[in-house]
C-alpha cells in the first residue's frame, strides 16, 4: 500500500505482469533458474538431502554474487557494488568436511576442541562459516574452522538408483591422486583433536571414542573410490580403475580397526559382499490375462466378446424387446451401455464371457419416464423370524434363484432407448 | 434392419431401467398370488400360504427366493409351478443368502457373516491388526467436536456403511455402529480411531454370529433400555430394544431417540412404543399363522 501511495504521489503508473505468464518476467525467471540449478548442483555434490536446500541456495547466491560475469565486463556483482574485489580466499567447498573450534561450547576443559562437521555455506550477517555437527545436527557459526575440502562427510547413497549413483560416483574417480592424501590428514586431525584423552564422566556423544566409531559410516564413503565398491552390481568403473580398488585398502584399515573394537565377527559387508538390491518388485500374483473391456470398441476387437454381444442381442431380439422407430419429438431417449463381465467358476477358471446391455436408467426422470419404483427388499427381522419359525417347526429351507429376473417383463410406460452401438455393426 | 437414425421403443424391461424391479415384483406377485398365497401386511416381500393342512412361507429378495413350509411335497410343487413361469435355478438347501452364511448345526442354524467381515478387514488393511475384546473404549468419550483433526470423510462413510450391513447377524456391534454413525457428517481422528477399534474387535470375533435354536416355546419377549442423556453433544438419550421369539433373537435396534432428558417419563417408554408399533406390524402375520 505504501508503495502504491508513493507511486500515486509521484505520478508513476505501476505496470505488473499478467498472472501465470512467466514469459513476461524473463529476467527474474532466468536469475531464479540460475540460483536453483547452482544450488541443486551443490546439494548433489555434497550428497546432502533435499531438505538442506535453503543452505545450498543461499550459498549459490553468495557464489553468484562473487563470480565475474560477462554482463558486467568480467567484474563480479560484488565488485561493481562495493568497488572492491571479494575475498576469494574465503571460499570453501560446499558440503566438505570441516572442524570448527567448539571449545567455547565445551563444558569441560578436557573435552575435544573440534568435532567433524559438514560445511553448509556462509553466514549472511557475519564473517563466519556455517558448519553442522554430524552427530548432534547442531549448527555452528564460527570463523575458526579447519577445512578438509577434498573430503565429503556425507556418503552418497548407492541404494537410490543404480544409474544415478554410478553417474555420481564417477565424478570423484576422475581425480584419484587428489584424494589420496586427505584420508591420512583426516586420521591425524581428529586424533590430534582427541588426543587430550577421555574421562568416563563425559557424555558419550562428546567423547572421541564414541564419536569416532560413527565415522566409519561416512568414512567408508568419504574415501571416494570406496563407494563404487558398495555398488551391488560391479560397475565398469571399478574394473577399469585398478587404482580405485587398491586405494581403499590402506585407508580402510582405520575403519576396520574401529569396528574390531566393538566385535570381532567378520561380516559379508566387511568383505564387500553385498546382496544385489532388488529394484523391481514383481507381483506375486500375475495380472489376470483376461481384462474385461470397458467400451464397445475394445470388445469388438476380441472375437470372444463379439460373440457374447451377439448372443445377448439375439436373445433380446428373440424376446422382441424393442422395435426400431423414428426418434420421438416429445422426449429424449435414454442411453444404453454394454457391460462386460468374465464369469468364473469357484476354482477361478473362466466359465463364460458375458455381455449385457443395460439402459442408463439415471437418464429417466420421475413423473415423466416412470411413475413408481419399487424394489422387493425384505426386512432383516422378517428373514430371521422366518428362519426361526422354520427351525422351531423343523421345516427344511430351500433357496431359489431367478435368472434374468429383470428381463422380459412387459413394460407399461413408453420408453425410448438409443440404439446400442453394436447393433449398427452387427 | 439398418436404420441408424432410429431409436428403440422398448416393449419389455431391460437392466438399468428404473421400473425394472417393480415390473419384476408385480409379475412375480401376480404369479404367487395365483398360486393361493397371501401377501403379508408386515412386509410386502413375504408371502404366506395358510390352510388347515399346509403352512408355507415365501421370502423374496429381488431375485433370490427362500421357501419353507410344513409340507415338502407342497413346497416342491410350488417350486415347479414357479419354474414354469420363470427361469429358476434351484439352489437346494439354504446355505448362502445376502452375504450371510447359513450353517446347519445339530440343534439349529448358525448365521455368520465372516466372509463379509473378512472383506471389510481386507479393504481397510486391518487383517494384521491387534485384536481387542470390546467394541468401544470406556475411557474416551465420543463427541462431535473433540479438538482433533478431521479425517477422510469418504473412507469413514464407506467403512461405516459397510458395518451397518453387519447388523444382520451382529447385535453386539449395534450400539457402537449407531454411535459412530452419528459422526458421519464430520468425523475426526478420535472417531476414526474408534472405528478402527471396532474393526479390531470384529477381527477378534470374526466367527461370531446368531444361533437359531430349535425350541418349542413361542413366547415373544422384548427387552428395552435407554441411557439417560448419554449423548455428550445434546444430552439426548439412546434407546434400544431386542426382541426374542422363544430363545432366539429376531429383531433389535439401537437408536438415538432425540429426546431431551426433560421428558423423563417418556424416556424408557419410547423404545417400547417403537417396538409395539413394530409388533403390531407382525401381529397380522402371526394371526395368519395361528400362533397368537
Amino acid at each position: 500500500m505504501a508503495l502504491k501511495n508513493y507511486f500515486y504521489i509521484h505520478g508513476i503508473n505501476h505496470y505488473t505482469t499478467v498472472p501465470h505468464t512467466p514469459q513476461q518476467n524473463g529476467v527474474a525467471e532466468r536469475r531464479h533458474r540460475h540460483i536453483v540449478e547452482t544450488g541443486l548442483a551443490l546439494l548433489k555434490d555434497a550428497n546432502l538431502p533435499l531438505s538442506y536446500w535453503p543452505y545450498a541456495f543461499q550459498t549459490s547466491v553468495y557464489l553468484i554474487n562473487r563470480h565475474p560475469t560477462t554482463l558486467l565486463h568480467h567484474k563480479s556483482p560484488f565488485k561493481s557494488l562495493f568497488n572492491q574485489p571479494p575475498n576469494y580466499l574465503k571460499l570453501k567447498k560446499f558440503g566438505c568436511l570441516c572442524f570448527p573450534l567448539t571449545r567455547p561450547y565445551n563444558t569441560h576443559k578436557l573435552q575435544p576442541k573440534a568435532s567433524p562437521c559438514v560445511f553448509l555455506g556462509y553466514s549472511q550477517t557475519q564473517t563466519a562459516y556455517r558448519c553442522m555437527d554430524l552427530q548432534t545436527k547442531r549448527i555452528y557459526l564460527s570463523w575458526h574452522v579447519l577445512f578438509h575440502e577434498t573430503q565429503k562427510p556425507i556418503p552418497s547413497f548407492p541404494a537410490v538408483t543404480l544409474v544415478n549413483s554410478s553417474a555420481l560416483l564417477s565424478l570423484p574417480i576422475v581425480s584419484p591422486p587428489l584424494q589420496q592424501p586427505p584420508p591420512v590428514r583426516m586420521d591425524s586431525a581428529p586424533a590430534s583433536a582427541s588426543s587430550s584423552g577421555t574421562s568416563p564422566n563425559f557424555s558419550s556423544s562428546d567423547s572421541p571414542n564414541s564419536s569416532f566409531p560413527v565415522l566409519p559410516d561416512f568414512q567408508t564413503s568419504s574415501l571416494p573410490p570406496c563407494s563404487p565398491i558398495h555398488l551391488p552390481i560391479p560397475s565398469p568403473l571399478q574394473t577399469s580403475h585398478s587404482q580405485s580398488t587398491s586405494l581403499p585398502t590402506p585407508t580402510a584399515h582405520p575403519s576396520t580397526d574401529n569396528t574390531s573394537h566393538t566385535h570381532s565377527m567378520i561380516t559379508c559387508s566387511m568383505n564387500n559382499i553385498y546382496k544385489p538390491k532388488q529394484l523391481h518388485f514383481v507381483s506375486k500374483h500375475p495380472i489376470p490375462p483376461i481384462i474385461e473391456p470397458t467400451c464397445v470398441s475394445q470388445a469388438l476387437c476380441d472375437p470372444k466378446w463379439r460373440s457374447a454381444m451377439f448372443d445377448e442381442l439375439t436373445a433380446l431380439m428373440r424376446h422382441h424387446t424393442w422395435d426400431l422407430v423414428p426418434p420421438p419429438t416429445h422426449c429424449k431417449p435414454v442411453g444404453c451401455k454394454w457391460v462386460f463381465r468374465v464369469k468364473r467358476k469357484p476354482d477361478g477358471s473362466v466359465d463364460r464371457f458375458k455381455a449385457r446391455l443395460v439402459a442408463k436408467g439415471f437418464h429417466q426422470r420421475p413423473g415423466l419416464d416412470y411413475k413408481e419404483t419399487f424394489s422387493p427388499v425384505v426386512k432383516l427381522a422378517i428373514i430371521r423370524t422366518v428362519l426361526t419359525i422354520s427351525m422351531m417347526k423343523g421345516w427344511s429351507l430351500r433357496q431359489l434363484d431367478v435368472n434374468n429376473a429383470f428381463l422380459h417383463e412387459k413394460l407399461r410406460e413408453m420408453v425410448y432407448m438409443i440404439q446400442p452401438l453394436a447393433l449398427k455393426i452387427c | 434392419m439398418l436404420k441408424p437414425n432410429h431409436v428403440c421403443r422398448l416393449h419389455k424391461t431391460i437392466y438399468g431401467l428404473k421400473q425394472a424391479p417393480r415390473e419384476w415384483y408385480s409379475a412375480l406377485k401376480e404369479k404367487i398370488l395365483a398360486l393361493g398365497f397371501t401377501n403379508s401386511k408386515a412386509d410386502s416381500s413375504l408371502f404366506i400360504y395358510n390352510t388347515a393342512f399346509v403352512l408355507c412361507f415365501l421370502l423374496v429378495y429381488v431375485d433370490d427366493l427362500i421357501i419353507t413350509g410344513s409340507d415338502t411335497v407342497f413346497v416342491s410343487s410350488i417350486v415347479d409351478h414357479l419354474g414354469v413361469a420363470f427361469s429358476l435355478k434351484d439352489m437346494g438347501p439354504l446355505h448362502f443368502f445376502l452375504g450371510m452364511e447359513v450353517i446347519p448345526t445339530t440343534d439349529g442354524l448358525f448365521l455368520s457373516q465372516h466372509k463379509y467381515i473378512h472383506d471389510i478387514l481386507c479393504k481397510t488393511n486391518m487383517l494384521g491388526a491387534k485384536e481387542v475384546s470390546t467394541t468401544l473404549s470406556t475411557t474416551t468419550t465420543l463427541q462431535l467436536i473433540d479438538g482433533t483433526s478431521s479425517v477422510d470423510i469418504t473412507e469413514f462413510r464407506s467403512v461405516l456403511s459397510g458395518l451397518q450391513y453387519l447388523s444382520l447377524t451382529r447385535p453386539d456391534i449395534l450400539f457402537a455402529v449407531n454411535k459412530l454413525s452419528q459422526f458421519m457428517h464430520k468425523p475426526t481422528t478420535t472417531h476414526w480411531t474408534a472405528v478402527k477399534r471396532l474393526l479390531r474387535y470384529l477381527k477378534h470375533t470374526i466367527y461370531h454370529g446368531i444361533h437359531i435354536q430349535k425350541s418349542c416355546r413361542f413366547n415373544l419377549m422384548t427387552y428395552t433400555n435407554a441411557d439417560w442423556a448419554g449423548n455428550y453433544d445434546d444430552r439426548s438419550s439412546t434407546s434400544a430394544y431386542i426382541c426374542f421369539l422363544g430363545s432366539n433373537q429376531i429383531s433389535w435396534i439401537s437408536k438415538n431417540s432425540g429426546l431431551l432428558p426433560d421428558h423423563p417419563p417418556k424416556r424408557n417408554i419410547e423404545p417400547l412404543q417403537m417396538q409395539l408399533l413394530k409388533l403390531s406390524g407382525y401381529c397380522p402375520y402371526f394371526r395368519n399363522s395361528a400362533y397368537l
